[in-house]
């Protein structure tokens, strides 16, 4: 894959981050672990409560210290485990080697602060940039997101620029000291489609430019089919598929994953083509099912899935990993499949049509 | 103010909704007027459902409320059947409501949180002095009907339900009138895409059962093709293009609409779309463009979009576009 030489650039090792609640412990990040190269993407794709943002505020340190619990794992960037680190060694880590986009602009920017003192803060406080400098380094940086007029734009408040401007400018706050990982948290959810895909098309071109590591987080399967090199799909805090980005498309092997794509309205269909949703909700967070997270929606559920935690496994593929004893494609989910389905429910009494 | 035109209106015995030169205007600051919605005219017939789409700020909103009389529009007609909506009092508008329902994109907020699901539900069968008999069993059958266990939810309280659920609690409450149009705005944008197909599902079961006529609007195209029989494309306040779904993706002819195909991200690698992102922005609604309100974005525009502007006309069958120069040839399966 890579040919540079030491560490990778970000590596999470069972990963768990878990919240007191008063019904009890929430586990949000349950057991995940990933690989990020230089000059790579990856994207982790999720439904709401999944744990993705979680995770990416975790890899960032960026947790309510008094909520969280970091029950284990570890988090290497540049092979040194950043978990453990105090705000002011994070705080040069955030303006200079990290960089996050998240889903609200409007909230991520500060309202009654200039946009060209937002921009020239990180710059001035890491990079030692001088006031004059700082303001010609963020014409510069407006410029190269695509911001018409950068000069009048720094005078400017958030407020004046549209949704789409405003997160043109949190991508150059993000890229302002050049960082080697970009996070983009949902960048483009609150946005129209023809917006979204001007602010992916900047995100890949800058991620490419600079050879940054990005990890895309996202709940739609559309947004990272074209713009990731690998993909991880969370569900219920864990990692239940995670494969090269072709591989994951064309021989996916997790059934959730499977069920996901299923769901999703496509425009080749013709309408009315009824969609394949998926039965129940998401588990309780802190009340897991036993077993196999996925178990009580799944069309192959069987009896061991419900009393049986599936380890993550090698997929058939390379790179590819999975946790299903009965996974897509195979001659045991094949067979799982056919078992159900001659019953009329799975093991979970899910009924299968 | 120049019309967008009326090519694409039908003359049909079972038109339920019909809505002609639809103007919504609202006062802004220094006098200024914001153009939301500007002579739009379209026609449902029973048992359809039309799709309005577009982007933030194309006044698809504005105009499902428009025919809710939610406010009443500034100028145009709106006819549910034999009924002027648009000359009605208020009382006359209230008795007209149980036949024109809606629901919106925040389910939980569209709930009152201190209401019993049961008493939300029954609401709109209470309000009148002639109140039916059986309200309890009705509300009972139409909590079954849209998948929800009436012994396990009547007692509750809209914050113990997920956003999917409480979907279909405002589901519920439409339908118990039994409405002749069911309007939808956004009613799955809110929701995660495994939720979203179970609500899409269930909203196609039950315009089936109840014999609805349907406007389903939203900005995701690949959710409104899925739903609806005719689709009509808006853009700042103007129709683009109006067709049956099925053709309007495959032959799409308003260069609007093939940007907003294109702009799509798909489920499948290999499909990075060749054509360049649309550029700029959206124009204000205070100042929107002369002629064709599309030009400043449009990459064919001409000095004819600025002086003269397009009004609908038939492209195929049952297919019209508002365009000077609309794409001819067949895009086939993208």
């Amino acid at each position: 894959m890579s040919a540079e030489a030491g560490p990778p650039l970000l590596e999470v090792r069972d990963l768990r981050t878990w919240f007191e609640t008063p019904q009890g412990t929430l586990r949000a990040v349950d057991g995940v672990s990933l690989t990020l190269e230089r000059g790579r993407t990856l994207g982790i794709v999720g439904e709401s409560g999944s744990g993705k943002t979680v995770l990416a505020r975790s890899i960032l340190n960026l947790l309510p210290k008094r909520a969280a619990i970091p029950a284990g794992g570890q988090v290497l960037f540049e092979g040194r485990d950043i978990r453990g680190l105090g705000v002011r060694e994070m705080r040069r880590l955030w303006g200079l080697e990290m960089g996050v986009v998240f889903q609200d602009p409007m909230t991520s920017l500060n309202p009654v602060v200039k946009i060209g003192q937002q921009l020239t803060e990180s710059l001035r406080e890491h990079a030692g940039v001088g006031r004059g400098d700082a303001r010609a380094t963020a014409v510069e940086l407006l410029r190269s997101v695509g911001l018409p007029a950068p000069e009048r734009r720094l005078d400017e408040y958030p407020h004046q620029l549209s949704g789409g401007m405003r997160q043109r400018v949190t991508v150059a706050i993000a890229l302002s000291c050049g960082p080697k990982l970009l996070i983009a948290d949902e960048p483009t959810t609150a946005l129209d489609v023809t917006v979204q895909r001007q602010i992916l098309d900047l995100l890949q071109e800058q991620q490419r430019e600079r050879h940054m590591g990005m990890i895309l987080i996202t709940h739609d399967l559309g947004v990272v089919a074209n713009r990731t090199d690998e993909i991880a799909v969370m569900y219920a805090g864990q990692v239940v598929e995670r494969a090269p980005t072709e591989t994951l498309f064309r021989r996916l092997q997790h059934p959730y994953t499977e069920a996901l794509m299923g769901s999703i309205p496509r425009l080749e269909h013709r309408s009315h083509t009824p969609l394949r949703a998926i039965p129940g909700r998401p588990p309780d967070m802190v009340d897991l099912p036993e077993g196999c997270r996925f178990a009580p929606r799944c069309r192959y559920a069987q009896e061991r899935c419900l009393v049986e935690e599936p380890p993550l496994v090698d997929g058939v593929l390379e790179g590819h990993v999975h946790r299903c004893f009965f996974p897509v494609g195979t001659e045991a989910g094949r067979r799982a499949l056919a078992r159900n389905e001659a019953a009329g429910a799975t093991a979970a009494d899910v009924v299968v049509g | 103010m120049a019309g967008s035109g009326t090519a694409h209106l039908r003359e049909r015995d079972d038109l339920v909704l019909r809505v002609d030169h639809l103007v919504v205007e609202f006062p802004a600051r220094h006098g200024a007027t914001v153009h939301a919605v500007s002579d739009v005219s379209f026609d449902i017939a029973e048992g359809e459902t039309l799709g309005l789409v577009g982007e933030s700020g194309c006044g698809k909103t504005t105009t499902g409320r428009a025919i809710m009389q939610l406010p009443p529009p500034t100028a145009g007609s709106v006819r549910l059947r034999d009924t002027e909506l648009t000359e009605l009092d208020d009382r006359g508008l209230r008795r007209t409501r149980p036949q024109l329902q809606m629901i919106f994109q925040d389910p939980i907020s569209s709930l009152n949180p201190r209401r019993r699901i049961r008493d939300t539900v029954a609401q709109g069968l209470r309000i009148w002095d002639d109140q039916p008999d059986d309200v309890a069993t009705r509300v009972d059958k139409v909590l079954y009907d849209v998948g929800l266990d009436p012994d396990a939810v009547s007692d509750r309280r809209p914050h113990e339900f997920s956003g999917g659920q409480c979907q279909r609690i405002c589901l519920a409450r439409s339908l118990v009138l039994d409405p002749d149009v069911l309007i939808c705005d956004e009613p799955v944008s809110a929701l995660d895409v495994s939720v979203q197909a179970q609500i899409l599902n269930l909203l196609e079961a039950m315009k089936a059962r109840y014999g609805l006529t349907m406007v389903f609007i939203a900005h995701d195209l690949a959710v409104v093709k899925n739903v609806s029989d005719r689709v009509a494309v808006m853009y700042l306040g103007k129709l683009c293009e109006l067709g049956p779904a099925d053709a309007l993706y495959e032959a799409s002819a308003h260069p609007y609409t093939r940007s907003l195909l294109a702009a799509i991200p798909r489920p499948e690698p290999g499909t990075e779309p060749a054509d360049a992102a649309l550029p700029g922005e959206l124009p204000s609604p205070i100042a929107p463009p002369s002629g064709c309100r599309f030009r400043t974005r449009c990459p064919r525009a001409t000095e004819r979009c600025a002086a003269e502007e397009p009004q609908m006309r038939a492209v195929a069958p049952d297919h019209f576009v508002a365009c000077h120069f609309p794409h001819t040839d067949n895009q086939g399966d993208p």
